[in-house]
């Protein structure tokens, strides 16, 4: 389960990303964000920031119009 | 924003980019098709109902994120540009070649506009 959710329906990006971007800041390692979206660039954008980042991203699944994304924060950072 | 476009310490010549340069994020044109304004507001409505982010929303995501900005000097120079006629920017600085490459190449991305 996650420790937060983050909704970016509506969103272009970049803005889905600089959201995930700052709410994982305030998360702690290991925590979990759950993050909803439904901009077509946002599969590519978070296997790859999470693959640069290091955030691991445990789950991507779609849930009708929207993509459901579970990041496990990184140890440090 | 600009502040020193039409400053009175630039020659002529200076005074002239001043006018000629955009005053901020708002007033920039289309390169083509901005006919007149008309498709620079077009692009700016389609934008906004499109929820994708502008300019000045840009700026701002960049400054939270850390995005450091370098001017080049040189460019500066010859337009007749100081730092008064750049807008606000967290951490705003010149650079010549060596500064930008040596920041360059411990950046984890770089652009070079």
């Amino acid at each position: 389960m996650s420790d937060k959710v983050l909704i970016t329906l509506g969103m272009k990006c970049p803005k889905p990303l600089f959201e995930v971007h700052r709410n994982i800041k305030e998360l702690a390692p290991g925590q979990v964000l759950e993050v909803h979206a439904d901009d077509p660039a946002f599969k590519l954008d978070i296997e790859a920031w999470c693959k640069r980042t290091g955030n691991e991203l445990l789950s991507l699944a779609r849930e009708e119009a929207r993509l459901v994304a579970m990041i496990r924060k990184a140890p440090q950072g | 924003m600009r502040r020193g476009a039409l400053s009175g310490k630039k020659t002529t010549v200076e005074k002239m980019f001043g006018m000629m340069l955009p005053a901020g994020t708002g007033k920039l044109k289309l390169s083509t098709m901005n006919w007149g304004g008309i498709g620079a507001s077009m692009i700016k409505k389609r934008m906004k109902e499109k929820g994708i982010a502008d300019l000045d929303q840009l700026f701002a995501m960049a400054a939270e994120t850390g995005v450091q900005i370098s001017i080049c000097e040189m460019s500066m120079d010859l337009m007749g540009m100081t730092m008064d006629d750049m807008r606000e920017y967290p951490g705003l600085q010149q650079c010549g070649v060596g500064t930008f490459m040596s920041h360059a190449l411990d950046s984890n991305v770089t652009l070079f506009i």
